[in-house]
């Protein structure tokens, strides 16, 4: 048996989403505009479950030096794949409904979730890097991909320009640190006498991550490439990449135990608060259903970088990523039916009331909402509970209270949503369908963040 | 798990079920809709009878148990979050047993006292399943966890209620309560946590934290804010202003479920959990607290005699009589905290049949201005009896069970021999009369004297569903006033030993 015989199970699922996007690019030209959106969407949906399903033969166990895989990196791989489903569910509704030329945005989308795949899979700098350019270059195409849009222009230009400059920090991080350690692995130790050397590498890398997550001071970007993605998009990057870029960071951040590093703690309290503040308060401000999210992702990238304090084996981080990555796409999937497809569709005066025409939609996209409201029951509250309880028990008492406080302040905001869409529309509301395959990878998101809400992975 | 523990969990996992089943029915089958809620909710009022029943004959059994605990029966105890070894307990002595059976009675009458509601009926009952799931989850739960997590889920579902079906300033009273009673849970959890870590026992499970002496100056400052969190859902003053403007705004059914069983349960946990975890805390705050109370039970009665509208006065009367249940409990005393226990389950009764009469009128005359009204007893004789009986209830009459609970709350409060005690006792005993005179005041101009408006000749007569609904109700108050006996001693298998932890050190 060859030496690195389980990388092919290891790689299986990635693999799978890879040829996923092969084969909807190569059935893309041969099929009618019309068909395209309702044919390409399955085959997507397909290689994602058989990639889910793949994912019984993995292996725990770190294999070589590039690729890892544990059970905690199972379930973010399969919460990967469900925000992948709801993604391609929600573009082939709106696609569908602007009668979209090309189908190419099913294989982009896969093709950033094999990116992200990586990226939660990877011990080692440049599989990192790999995994972070694959994810971010389709995201960039899908951003852009409605190219009459202002907004669109506007995000895509601010994503691009940004993202190509922290992906050079990113390297440039990564060269230091192999000057510093001589090798590319995460665990990599530093040489004699440079421990500064890779400290500087490794603050680079955490910032080019951190930029990834949407943290603040990082987080410049967030609003106005959300604003401009259409909506399934920002569900798909609102989820894939925070999963990505946190896994990534919490895999680089285990080496703060180091005593070189006894600084970083300080400066992951300062993105932390400063990400739930700006999170929270700004998302009170808003008025369009994109943009609320979009603080929203900031704020939970602050509750994120939170819980990388924790002590070393504690599986709220992955836990709070899951349900979080898994309630922002269901709100976004089901928004993307819910919405029209013009840029002010999801102003929150556009979407009063069309909970009541459309009572699943609607339930699903609360249920999604209280969840990110961190409300009990829901998974959203345990997420919570877990690394409020987990920072607390490690001593920052002030900062447990402050991130329950700011709970309270941004279940306003999610609130405001999920009672507008309650609320009595004046005229009739209209009912939208949104296509079966939407209202099944709905059922399966909801489903799972009930089965997260009964038997939590804490 | 015993046959008693799954029929347990099944009066909150039923209203659950039944919201699923009533997905796929029709929107315009209206009635078989309510069919089926009103039919679940009789299933859970036969299991909390029976449950009850055998309640009562365990405890008749085996008396009252020696120690600091209570004897739990039917216990569920599952493993829920490892890491922080959070289970999932639920189990119920008498006290719990007993506050399940008065929610699922409520419960059940609020659907049928909510009959004819017309809008949006399906999302409405099935809101009021979901509310009564979380009431239902938090009376039994033993987990400091599970009982939070019913205990958000009943506010969530409270506020989609108000907001969505209320009437008059409902956007304001659903906010104005959904953000006082978030408040109060970011309070309540703070102090869990810090029962969880303080403690030392990694476990959130309420019978072993009782074996806890938490230290003093933990409890000094976990107390008042796990306390307040709970006064905020009993209405406390100066926490009780979301009150009347989220009953006046209320669907009957929300108003009776929410002064019916949600105010009990922050006086439940207060005594559950507050006082019982954190008694030397209690001790040293309830002189201040029960200077809250004299506010509660004196202005709440002056206030509501200034009001003319009935969903007005009934919620200030709830607050009054919320004031009652707190100064018993403030009391510290054994009888004081059985008279909060009976006026928890007395009020509950109580106010069910004051606002689900006050609907039943309303839905006739279209006015809940006493003023406007009058001679209404000549048309619907039977909904003025039943108006009248609950007034009656509340002013403390005896033969009714408010007079059993509030005079047991007045001995107990009066024993505890400081002056600020008594001296609240007094006034609260003064209270109780200001209310008879808003009650009468209400039921005579109402209801007696000559019919003001034309339009009041020809109100329709009463439904079968209001006739069930009020006699029920009716049997429920008639019942604990006349024979408040096997309450009580039940009633006893649990607040002794609660009294044991409560009462510690006490000379």
């Amino acid at each position: 048996m060859l030496p690195n015989a389980d990388l092919f199970p290891n790689l299986l699922p990635t693999v799978l989403v890879a040829a996923g996007a092969l084969v909807t690019l190569a059935l893309e030209p041969f099929l009618r505009t019309n068909s395209k959106h309702s044919i390409l969407p399955w085959i997507a949906a397909f290689f994602l479950i058989a990639a889910g399903a793949s994912l019984v033969l993995v292996v725990p166990g770190n294999i070589r030096t590039i690729i890892a895989m544990n059970s905690v990196r199972q379930a973010l791989l399969l919460a990967l794949l469900a925000c992948g489903l709801l993604g391609i569910a929600g573009l082939s509704t709106q696609l569908a409904k602007r009668r979209f030329a090309g189908g190419e945005a099913y294989a982009l989308l896969l093709l950033s979730l094999c990116g992200s795949m990586l990226m939660v899979q990877s011990i080692d700098l440049l599989a990192l890097f790999v995994g972070m350019e694959l994810s971010a270059i389709p995201i960039y195409a899908l951003v852009g991909m409605h190219r009459r849009s202002t907004e669109a222009n506007e995000g895509i230009f601010k994503y691009f320009v940004t993202g190509s400059i922290f992906g050079a920090v990113f390297l440039y991080g990564g060269a230091l640190w192999y000057g510093a350690t001589g090798s590319t692995s995460l665990f990599a130790v530093a040489l004699p006498s440079r421990e500064l050397l890779q400290m500087a590498g490794l603050v680079l890398v955490v910032f080019a991550m951190l930029f990834k997550a949407g943290a603040a001071p990082f987080h410049f970007w967030v609003a106005d490439t959300y604003t401009g993605a259409s909506i399934p998009v920002t569900g798909f990057m609102s989820s894939t990449v925070k999963i990505g870029a946190i896994t990534a960071l919490a895999t680089i951040y285990a080496h703060v135990n180091q005593p070189a590093f006894g600084n970083l703690p300080l400066v992951i309290i300062v993105v932390a608060i400063l990400s739930l503040l700006i999170g929270s308060f700004t998302g009170l401000a808003q008025t369009r259903a994109r943009r609320m999210m979009a603080f929203s992702a900031v704020g939970n990238a602050g509750y994120l970088v939170l819980a990388l304090l924790l002590p070393a084996p504690s599986t709220a981080l992955p836990f709070y990523l899951i349900t979080y990555a898994l309630a922002s796409a269901l709100v976004l999937a089901g928004l993307s039916a819910l919405a029209g497809v013009e840029e002010q569709d999801d102003d929150f005066g556009s979407l009063r009331g069309m909970a009541r025409a459309n009572p699943f939609l609607g339930s699903v996209i609360t249920l999604a909402l209280v969840s990110l409201a961190g409300l009990p029951p829901v998974a959203g509250f345990i997420a919570k509970f877990g690394v409020l309880a987990g920072v607390f028990a490690s001593g920052h008492i002030a900062l447990a209270a402050l991130g329950m406080v700011i709970a309270v302040v941004s279940a306003g905001y999610y609130f405001r949503l999920a009672l507008l869409l309650w609320q009595d529309p004046g005229e009739q509301a209209t009912k939208v369908s949104g296509g079966v395959l939407l209202r099944v990878s709905l059922l399966l998101g909801a489903g799972g963040l009930l089965v997260l809400t009964a038997f939590p992975m804490l | 798990m015993t046959i008693e523990a799954i029929l347990l969990n099944a009066t909150w996992i039923l209203p659950i079920l039944t919201v699923l089943m009533v997905i796929p029915v029709s929107r315009s089958n209206s009635f078989l809709i309510k069919m089926i809620h009103a039919g679940s909710a009789l299933v859970n009022v036969l299991i909390a009878g029976f449950l009850t029943w055998k309640v009562f004959a365990i405890s008749a059994a085996a008396g009252i148990p020696a120690g600091n605990k209570p004897l739990l029966n039917f216990v569920t105890d599952l493993p829920w979050m490892q890491m922080l070894n959070v289970r999932f307990i639920t189990g119920v002595d008498a006290l719990s047993i007993l506050m399940i059976l008065l929610t699922s009675v409520v419960v059940f009458t609020g659907i049928l006292a909510t009959w004819n509601i017309d809008k949006q009926d399906k999302e409405f009952f099935a809101l009021a399943q979901i509310l009564s799931a979380g009431v239902f989850g938090v009376f039994m739960a033993f987990d400091l966890v599970t009982f939070f997590v019913f205990y958000e889920l009943e506010a969530l579902a409270m506020y989609l209620m108000i907001a969505n079906w209320g009437s008059g300033r409902k956007d304001y009273g659903g906010k104005k309560l959904t953000l006082y009673l978030m408040l109060g849970s970011a309070m309540i959890l703070v102090t869990i946590l810090g029962l969880y870590f303080v403690s030392g026992t990694e476990s959130f499970d309420i019978r072993v934290l009782a074996d806890i002496k938490f230290p003093m100056d933990f409890q000094m400052w976990a107390f008042p804010v796990m306390f307040l969190g709970f006064a905020v859902s009993s209405s406390l003053f100066p926490f009780h202003n979301w009150s009347p403007d989220g009953h006046s705004s209320a669907p009957t059914a929300v108003s009776m479920l929410a002064a019916g069983v949600m105010m009990k349960m922050g006086t439940y946990g207060c005594l559950r959990v507050a006082m019982y975890l954190m008694p030397e805390g209690a001790r040293f705050w309830m002189p201040w607290i029960v200077i809250l109370v004299a506010f509660n039970v004196v202005f709440a009665a002056f206030i509501a005699i200034r009001h003319r509208d009935l969903k007005y006065i009934t919620a200030y009367s709830s607050i009054g009589h919320l004031g009652l249940i707190v100064l018993g409990l403030c009391a510290m005393t054994y009888i004081g905290i059985k008279g909060a226990a009976l006026q928890m389950i007395s009020h509950g009764f109580l106010t069910a049949l004051f606002f689900s009469t006050i609907g039943m009128i309303y839905s006739r005359t279209h006015t809940r201005m006493i003023d406007e009204m009058g001679g209404i007893m000549k048309t619907v004789p039977f909904l003025g009896v039943g108006f009248v009986i609950a007034g009656f209830a509340g002013l403390g009459l005896p033969g009714l069970s408010g007079f059993v609970a509030e005079a047991t709350i007045f001995i107990g409060s009066f024993q505890n021999e400081s002056t600020l005690m008594r001296l609240v006792t007094v006034l609260a005993i003064l209270g109780v009369t200001t209310t008879a005179v808003y009650v009468l005041r209400a039921a005579n101009t109402m209801l007696h004297g000559p019919i003001t408006n034309p339009h009041f000749e020809h109100l329709p007569a009463s439904t079968l569903p209001e006739k069930i609904t009020v006699v029920l109700l009716v049997g429920c108050l008639l019942g604990m006033g006349l024979f408040p006996g096997w309450i009580s001693s039940m009633l006893d298998t649990s607040l002794t030993p609660i009294s044991v932890n409560v009462l510690r050190g006490t000379p």
